[in-house]
């Protein structure tokens, strides 16, 4: 590995942004455990630090670090190396492994989601597989997103779609759980003249590659690999509707798993709002909204930031007449994917998402918009208002509802 | 080529075309963006990694010296005092937007040494008792880098104390400390462990001189909620109270950052941090476009103007190899020592005297030559040939923050500046470009 860790300068620029070291003093923080630990490691020391797993992944010292240093990298490499020589604990591979359930929960979701609300089975999870039995967990939809797109009929299934095709990877919260962002992003595009495809894809891996297992996330990215590649080659803008699976497919697959391929995919990908905007700035979007009138706030999630994208969801949804979106800038939800689940994790994980909530709450807005799933869910529980998808404001505004 | 790719005929992949293109995160580039934005354009900042705020005092300086003593090509000269003092109240304007309120004049902050430093613009709770005033300092235990008897002694002697925070910490970071004060109960605990450490200095409010007293805290007193925690601490010991500053990590610094990323969100400019403009595109000096790149790939810009704020040598807005200086995206003239200031610096090839950039003293009056390296521009902030591009902050020639107390001023008046022309040249011209 080249020394880049040897660029620091000990600014402590990333301590002034960590969110996780405002909340928990134990944390070594991103200066220490990652640059820092990465010299001692060089230098042939056994290298550890206690509460290093407190790292939420959120990647703000990436973003914030002026000397170039990815710390939130180098602080998962003793995890990695870890799980790399004894694998996934239950309960974490439990918490990554979800997708594998969604095909049989979305045919019984009353039973599944009352099994996962029913508080002596909570009780049991956390007791048994140190699940945390306070937070909700996410609710499996009557329905998969591509049962959806099966029965859909598309605009342009008779004629060339004006625009040309565009492929969607949808993720798992799209395809088990809200399959209603997955038909607004579809019937967006759609109405934008475009052809939606969907190719072939299982969980994108970034619950894997958190949790610390990046053999098992290579498998999932190699086999998204395989049939994203296809269109990408083509020249097929591939749009995510997910933050998390976006930065994965755009950076993790080449920089962090080296898989085969993953440059070429990458150079197609687009966050949704991200192809969106350049598809307006380029003239190319329909700006028919009806009017709405509402103030909308917006929760840029971390792993949207780190993408260095900027805001185009903001920029998106203040197009609409009437609407007044702005970014709250409060910091990370807390929830970091899995991290919030987890036993041990919850009560800090709340912790760091209090400056969220609060300026939530302060906003006084009814909803909150975010393009992460996990970040809505946190904002639904802790501020205990609505989260939308930046897409549904969109597909409201274009009166798509209502066809 | 993905324009030209069958089935996606009009798509041109990752270009965006905003009206005017920010680089640079740090004061200077926010404050050119909102400058901007207010001329009504669609503005895009782009940012590697965050500026200095964080680490600087959270205060403004203006000028600590005479300004004909300033050389002709300080920015100063270039905008004209006027123009410098109508930006910098704007600034304050605008920090007043998001209720972080600065209040301009010659004032004095403290340092962590006790020494005063002069400065201009300057942040609730900071402003420091005139000379004089009776003062007890105060220090929290764990908190590294800030002993109360350093700066009392330094202040010429005054009572001082140590505070022990609940829980007594071995260590506390001064973010955390600054968050943790903002919760009411624990602010709370803390207080009363104020009033007995007070009553035990025999400083209580019934005493003599109380009520002129200051008490003196490390400037961790809250983040964005400072000014209530100022106030409780001051109403609670009955003194006037300030804040003396503390070295980096800066938590007054990153008040001020914190509000000014606020204000320039509101205002609707597109802040994409995280990406570095790597390559530009230049013709008959028009900037065409300029790629950035993130972890979310390679973005093209094309913008009708362009604020170039990239920082200095420190900042890596100009990169040095030996003698030899250069800005690194665009290849723009670098004055240095010796050098005329038109053309690229260059190496002398017989070799250039490296003692014409340094003063042999370590701390000279007038500073050191090499301070002042950097880009020329005309009155409009332009380098010479450039028709749509701007430069400020420290990326510019001909001044010296340290020896001239005027960092911090030059950041936001000529960001205001190149901010506000390019917005203006950027919209005009915006029927044209679509």
């Amino acid at each position: 590995m080249i020394k880049e860790y040897d660029a620091c300068l000990k600014c402590t620029i990333c301590e002034m942004h960590c969110p996780m070291l405002r909340v928990a003093p134990e944390f070594p923080g991103p200066k220490n455990g990652g640059p820092g630990l990465a010299r001692l490691r060089a230098a042939g020391e056994v290298a550890e630090l206690d509460h290093l797993d407190l790292c939420l992944g959120c990647r703000t010292c990436d973003t914030v670090c002026p000397s170039g240093i990815q710390p939130a990298d180098l602080i998962a490499v003793p995890k990695r190396k870890k799980v790399g020589r004894r694998g996934l604990t239950l309960r974490d591979w439990v918490l990554t492994h979800t997708y594998m359930v969604g095909p049989i929960a979305v045919h019984m979701p009353g039973l599944t989601n009352g099994v996962l609300a029913n508080r002596p089975i909570r009780w049991t999870m956390e007791k048994v597989l140190h699940i945390d039995r306070h937070k909700p967990m996410p609710r499996y939809a009557n329905h998969s997103f591509r049962d959806w797109f099966a029965r859909h009929e598309s605009p342009w299934k008779d004629r060339p779609a004006p625009n040309g095709k565009v492929a969607y990877f949808h993720g798992c919260s799209v395809q088990f759980m809200e399959p209603h962002i997955g038909r607004h992003v579809v019937e967006v595009l759609e109405h934008n003249g475009f052809e939606v495809v969907l190719p072939q894809q299982t969980c994108c891996g970034l619950p894997i590659i958190a949790n610390g297992d990046l053999k098992g996330a290579s498998s999932n990215g190699r086999y998204n690999l395989r049939h994203l590649r296809e269109p990408a080659e083509a020249g097929i803008p591939i749009v995510v509707s997910s933050t998390s699976c976006s930065l994965t497919l755009k950076h993790d697959y080449e920089h962090l798993l080296h898989l085969d391929g993953a440059d070429v995919v990458a150079r197609q990908v687009y966050d949704i709002s991200e192809f969106l905007l350049a598809c307006h700035e380029q003239g190319l979007l329909r700006t028919d909204f009806q009017q709405m009138d509402e103030r909308l706030p917006y929760h840029q999630p971390c792993h949207q930031r780190a993408q260095g994208i900027g805001l185009p969801a903001v920029t998106l949804m203040n197009l609409i007449p009437g609407v007044k979106s702005w970014n709250l800038d409060a910091g990370c939800c807390g929830s970091a994917g899995t991290f919030g689940f987890k036993e041990e994790k919850y009560e800090v994980s709340m912790k760091v998402g209090e400056s969220l909530r609060d300026a939530i709450v302060a906003s006084g807005a009814p909803r909150t918009v975010s393009d992460c799933e996990t970040c809505r869910w946190q904002i639904e529980y802790q501020a205990g208002t609505k989260a939308v998808h930046p897409i549904s404001v969109l597909w409201e505004a274009y009166g798509l509802g209502r066809r | 080529m993905t324009e030209m790719t069958i089935g996606i005929p009009r798509f041109r992949g990752r270009v965006r075309r905003p009206e005017v293109l920010v680089i640079g995160g740090g004061l200077s580039g926010m404050t050119a963006a909102l400058a901007a934005r207010r001329t009504g354009a669609e503005v895009t900042l782009v940012a590697d990694g965050a500026g200095v705020l964080e680490l600087a005092s959270g205060c403004i300086d203006r000028l600590a010296v005479p300004f004909e003593t300033l050389p002709p090509a300080h920015p100063y000269r270039l905008l004209g005092m006027e123009t410098v003092d109508q930006e910098l109240g704007d600034f304050q304007e605008e920090m007043a937007r998001v209720g972080w309120g600065l209040s301009p004049g010659d004032k004095e902050v403290i340092t962590a040494l006790g020494a005063r430093r002069p400065t201009y613009l300057v942040g609730p709770g900071m402003t420091a008792p005139p000379p004089g005033e009776p003062v007890w300092v105060v220090g929290f235990r764990g908190l590294r880098d800030f002993d109360p008897a350093v700066v009392a002694a330094g202040l010429g002697g005054a009572p001082w104390s140590w505070v022990d925070l609940p829980g007594q910490p071995e260590e506390v970071h001064p973010v955390a400390l600054a968050r943790l004060l903002q919760n009411e109960v624990y602010r709370e605990e803390v207080i009363d462990a104020v009033l007995a450490a007070r009553d035990a200095a025999g400083l209580s409010v019934a005493g003599e001189g109380s009520g002129r007293r200051w008490v003196l805290f490390p400037a961790v007193l809250g983040l964005t909620g400072a000014e209530k925690v100022q106030a409780d601490f001051a109403t609670a010991v009955g003194m006037r109270l300030a804040e003396v500053l503390l070295p980096p990590p800066s938590v007054p610094g990153l008040r001020l950052a914190e509000a000014l990323r606020r204000v320039v969100q509101q205002a609707g400019v597109d802040l994409a941090l995280g990406a570095r403009a790597v390559r530009a595109e230049v013709s008959n000096g028009r900037v065409h476009s300029v790629v950035c790149e993130g972890a979310g790939g390679q973005v093209t810009y094309e913008a009708g103007a362009y604020v170039l704020a990239t920082g200095g040598l420190l900042g890596n807005g100009l990169v040095a190899d030996g003698l030899l200086v250069r800005e690194p995206l665009f290849d723009l003239p670098v004055a240095t020592p010796g050098g005329s200031g038109h053309g690229t610096a260059r190496q002398d090839p017989t070799g250039q005297d490296p003692s014409a950039w340094a003063d042999a003293d370590f701390l000279p009056a007038g500073g050191h030559p090499f301070v002042r390296v950097g880009v020329t521009v005309d009155e409009d902030l332009r380098p010479e040939g450039f028709s749509n591009l701007f430069v400020c902050g420290r990326t510019l020639a001909g001044y010296d923050p340290y020896a001239e107390g005027c960092g911090g001023g030059v950041a936001v008046a000529t960001g205001g500046a190149a901010g506000r022309l390019a917005g203006c040249q950027a919209v005009s011209e915006g029927g044209e470009r679509r």
